[in-house]
C-alpha cells in the first residue's frame, strides 16, 4: 500500500525538500501539507493521510501530539528534528509518536525511517478486524482466538485481541489467563493513556498474541462508553500491525461504532442453530447501509459446518443472498478439549481441518484486502 | 389513567433466562406456554428478545401486532390500553394460548423501551394466569426489568464446554446481586446426556448449586418441532416433552401462589447503578 503523507513544517526551506523527498520516495505520496499544526489538525483529515511527518522543533508541537494521535488514529506519527535526541524521542514516543527522524530527509531517509520502524516491532499500518453475530454460540470466540494465532505464525507480527464480549467475555479462559485490567479499566482510562502506556492493559498469551480481556462481572459492561472504545481502537492499532475484536451479539451503539471503526467484519454464523439464515438475512439488511464497499468490508463465515462441500455453499449462498467467504468445519471435541484446557484447537492439532480453513482464509484474504504492511 | 390496583395484576412471571445464547431458551419457553395452556390455564407467552428473536418462525405464524405496536399504544394512551388488541391467539392440536413477540423489524426493535414494556407486562398479569417470557441471553435493561417482574427465574444451562459454566456461575452471582433470592431461581439442565468432558458434579461444584430439572438431549425433536412449529409437549410423550410436562404441572401446582407482585422500584438512568447503588 501506498504511504498518503501529511507534512507538518514550519521552515518553508525544509518544507519544500521534505516534499521533494516525498515526491521521490516509491510508494509514497504527499496528501498535504502545513506549516503549522493547527491548520493540519483542522483541515488534514479530509486527506485521510496514514503517516504524519510533525515537525517538532517546535515546542508547541510535540505539546499536540496527542491531539494527532486521536484525531488520526489510522495514522502513523513520525516525528521531524534537527538534531537527533534520545531524550527527546523517548518523549514524543510516549505522547504517542513511533519515532524520530533528522531533517531535511533524503527518499531513501525516509523508505528506510518507515522501514526500521517495522522491523523493531513498531506498527506502521495496522489491520483492525471486529467479529459480530447476530445470536451468539456461532463459535465466534473460538474464531477469533484461533484466527489470532495462525495470523500471528504466518505474518510473524504481533497480533492483540481486544475481549469486547461485554458482559460474557470468555477470552480470558480461552487462553488460561489472569488479567488485573480489563476493556473496562482500559476504556475509562483511554484519555489519559499514552500507546506505550496502554500495553500494559494487555495479557500475553503467547509470544506475540496479547489480551485485552473482558469485564469482571457484567455490570462493567455499562460502564464502558461507546466513544471511549473507538479512541481505544485507534490507539491499539498504533501499536499493533493486527487488531482482532471480538464483539458482543446484536447491534448496539457499542457494536456498531466499532465496527465501523474497524477495517474488516466478519459476520460469523453457525450451522447449529435451525434460524441462523433468517437472522442473517436481517442481520445483512441492517449491514445494507455500509453501501457500495459492503462486500469488501464484510465477510460471511459459516462455522460449525458438517457438509463443506461447494455446492451446499452455493446452495446456502443463494439462500442468504451473500457470499460466503469460509466454511469452518465441525470439530466440537477440538474445540470444546482446547478451551477447557486453556489451550487453541490449532495448536493441538495444527494439521486439523479447522486450523487448515483458517490458513486458506487467511491466504485467500491476503491481497485482496490491501490494508496491511506488505511492501518488499 | 392506567390502573394501578395491585389486586388485579396476579398473573405469575416465568422468565426463561439464560447466560449465553443457544440453550434452549426459545424451545423451553414454547413448550412450557403450550404445557400449561393443555392443563387449563390462560397462558401468554411474551419475547423479549427484541432483534433476533425466533417465537414467530418456530411456531410458524407472522402476528399482525407485536411487543412494539403494543407500547406504541400504551404510549399513545394507557387508560384506552387493551393487551387483548396485541397478542395472537396461538392453536395448536387443540391447545390454546397467545403470544406477543418481538416485532419482525429491526428498526423497530430499537424502539422498545424496557421501562414501557413493564407496563405491557404488567398489563398481561391481568389478563393471563401465566407469562412465560422469552429472554436473550445477557443482564440487560429489559431482562433486568423481566426479572424484577418475575414470580420465577428459569435458569437455563448447557454443559458444552468450561466457558459456558463459568457464565453461568456469574449470571448466577449476579442474579443474587441484583435481588433476585435463590427461592425464585430454578436452575435446569438442559441437553442433558449430550456430548461433553465435564462432569456434571463437578460444574453442579462449580455452580454451587445443583440442578433441579434435566431436559434431556433430543436434537433430532427439538428440530423437527422447530420445523413443523409443533411444541414438542403437543406431540407425544417423548422423554423431552414429559419432563417439561412436568414442569408445567410443578409451577402451576403447591410449587407456589401466583401472589401479585410488589410494584418495582422508579428506574433511574443507570439500571445497573441503580441495582449495586454505585
Ligand atoms: N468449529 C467448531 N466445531 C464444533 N464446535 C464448535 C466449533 N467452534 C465452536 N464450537 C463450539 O460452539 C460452542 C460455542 O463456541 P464459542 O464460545 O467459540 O462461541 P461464541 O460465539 O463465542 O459463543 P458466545 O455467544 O457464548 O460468546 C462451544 O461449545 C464450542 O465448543
Ligand atoms: N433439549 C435439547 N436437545 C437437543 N437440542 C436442543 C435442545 N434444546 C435446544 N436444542 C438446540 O439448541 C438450539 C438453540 O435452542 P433455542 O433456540 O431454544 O435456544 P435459545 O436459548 O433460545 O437461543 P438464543 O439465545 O440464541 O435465542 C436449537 O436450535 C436446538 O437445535
Ligand atoms: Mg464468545
Ligand atoms: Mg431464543
Amino acid at each position: 500500500m501506498d504511504f498518503r503523507v501529511l507534512l507538518v513544517e514550519n521552515n518553508s526551506i525544509i518544507l519544500d525538500q521534505s516534499v521533494n523527498a516525498i515526491n521521490k520516495a516509491p510508494g509514497f505520496t504527499l496528501a498535504a501539507k502545513y506549516k503549522d499544526s493547527a491548520g493540519a489538525l483542522g483541515q488534514g483529515k479530509v486527506f485521510r493521510p496514514n503517516l504524519i511527518l510533525l515537525d517538532i522543533d517546535l515546542e508547541e508541537n510535540i505539546q499536540v501530539i496527542p491531539k494527532f494521535v486521536r484525531e488520526y488514529p489510522h495514522a502513523t506519527i513520525l516525528c521531524l528534528c534537527t538534531q537527533w535526541d534520545a531524550e527527546l524521542t523517548a518523549r514524543v514516543m510516549r505522547a504517542g509518536a513511533a519515532g524520530c527522524l533528522v531533517k531535511p530527509f533524503s527518499a531513501p531517509e525516509l523508505v528506510d525511517a518507515v522501514k526500521a520502524l517495522e522491523s523493531s516491532g513498531q506498527n506502521v499500518t495496522s489491520e483492525v478486524i471486529t467479529f459480530f453475530s447476530p445470536k451468539g454460540k456461532s463459535g465466534q470466540t473460538t474464531f477469533v482466538a484461533n484466527m489470532a494465532l495462525r495470523l500471528a505464525a504466518k505474518e510473524q507480527k504481533n497480533v492483540a485481541i481486544i475481549d469486547a464480549n461485554l458482559q460474557f467475555g470468555d477470552m480470558a479462559i480461552f487462553f488460561n489467563l489472569t488479567p488485573t485490567t480489563t476493556i473496562m479499566e482500559a476504556c475509562r482510562d483511554v484519555k489519559n493513556l499514552s500507546p506505550v502506556s496502554l500495553t500494559s492493559y494487555f495479557v500475553p498469551a503467547t509470544a506475540q498474541v496479547s489480551v485485552l480481556c473482558g469485564t469482571r462481572r457484567p455490570e462493567d459492561a455499562e460502564k464502558i462508553i461507546p466513544k471511549n472504545f473507538v479512541e481505544l481502537i485507534g490507539m491499539v492499532r498504533s501499536r499493533f500491525p493486527y487488531v482482532l475484536i471480538d464483539l458482543s451479539v446484536g447491534f448496539s451503539e457499542f457494536t456498531v461504532s466499532a465496527m465501523e471503526a474497524s477495517d474488516l467484519t466478519f459476520l460469523v454464523a453457525s450451522e447449529d442453530s435451525v434460524f441462523e439464515n433468517r437472522h442473517l438475512k436481517k442481520a445483512l439488511y441492517v449491514f445494507e447501509g455500509w453501501g457500495d464497499s459492503l462486500q469488501d468490508k464484510l465477510k460471511l463465515v459459516y462455522n460449525r459446518v458438517q457438509n463443506t462441500s461447494n455446492a451446499y455453499k452455493q446452495q446456502l449462498e443463494e439462500s442468504i443472498g451473500y457470499p460466503i467467504t469460509a466454511f469452518l468445519p465441525n470439530e466440537y471435541d477440538l474445540v470444546s478439549r482446547a478451551a477447557d484446557e486453556g489451550r487453541m484447537a490449532s495448536d493441538i492439532r495444527p494439521e486439523s481441518k479447522l486450523s487448515t480453513a483458517i490458513n486458506q482464509l487467511l491466504r485467500d484474504l491476503h491481497g485482496k484486502h490491501q490494508i496491511r504492511w506488505e511492501k518488499s | 389513567m392506567e390502573q394501578e390496583n395491585a389486586t388485579a395484576v396476579s398473573g405469575a412471571v416465568l422468565t426463561v433466562f439464560s447466560t449465553a445464547s443457544g440453550c434452549g431458551k426459545t424451545m423451553l419457553s414454547i413448550n412450557l406456554a403450550a404445557a400449561i395452556a393443555k392443563l387449563g390455564f390462560s397462558v401468554c407467552l411474551l419475547e423479549t428478545d427484541t432483534q433476533f428473536g425466533d417465537i414467530a418462525y418456530a411456531l410458524g405464524i407472522d402476528p399482525k401486532e407485536n411487543l412494539h405496536t403494543a407500547q406504541a399504544a400504551w404510549e399513545r394512551d394507557p387508560g384506552g390500553f387493551f393487551i387483548e388488541d396485541y397478542v395472537a391467539r396461538v392453536e395448536k392440536k387443540g391447545t390454546v394460548f397467545f403470544t406477543l413477540t418481538a416485532p419482525k423489524d429491526i428498526e423497530d426493535a430499537y424502539q422498545i423501551q424496557p421501562a414501557h414494556v413493564k407496563h405491557v407486562v404488567k398489563a398481561l398479569r391481568r389478563k393471563f394466569d401465566y407469562i412465560v417470557v422469552d429472554t436473550q441471553a445477557a443482564f440487560d435493561q429489559m431482562n433486568l426489568m423481566c426479572i424484577d417482574q418475575s414470580t420465577l427465574v428459569l435458569f437455563l444451562g448447557i454443559v458444552d464446554f468450561l466457558p459456558t459454566v463459568k457464565n453461568m456461575r456469574i449470571g448466577m452471582d449476579t442474579l443474587t446481586r441484583i435481588g433476585c433470592d435463590r427461592e425464585r431461581i430454578r436452575c435446569i439442565l438442559n441437553r442433558s446426556g449430550a456430548r461433553t468432558r465435564l462432569p456434571l458434579s463437578d460444574v453442579e461444584g462449580i455452580l454451587g448449586t445443583s440442578f433441579q430439572t434435566h431436559l434431556p438431549n433430543d436434537f433430532k425433536s427439538v428440530t423437527k418441532s422447530f420445523e413443523t412449529n409443533t411444541p414438542i409437549v403437543l406431540s407425544g410423550n417423548s422423554s423431552l416433552s414429559l419432563e417439561i410436562q412436568k414442569l408445567a404441572k410443578v409451577f402451576t401446582g403447591e410449587d407456589f401462589g401466583a401472589q401479585p407482585k410488589q410494584e418495582p422500584k422508579k428506574e433511574k438512568k443507570g439500571f445497573f447503578a441503580r441495582l449495586f447503588g454505585k
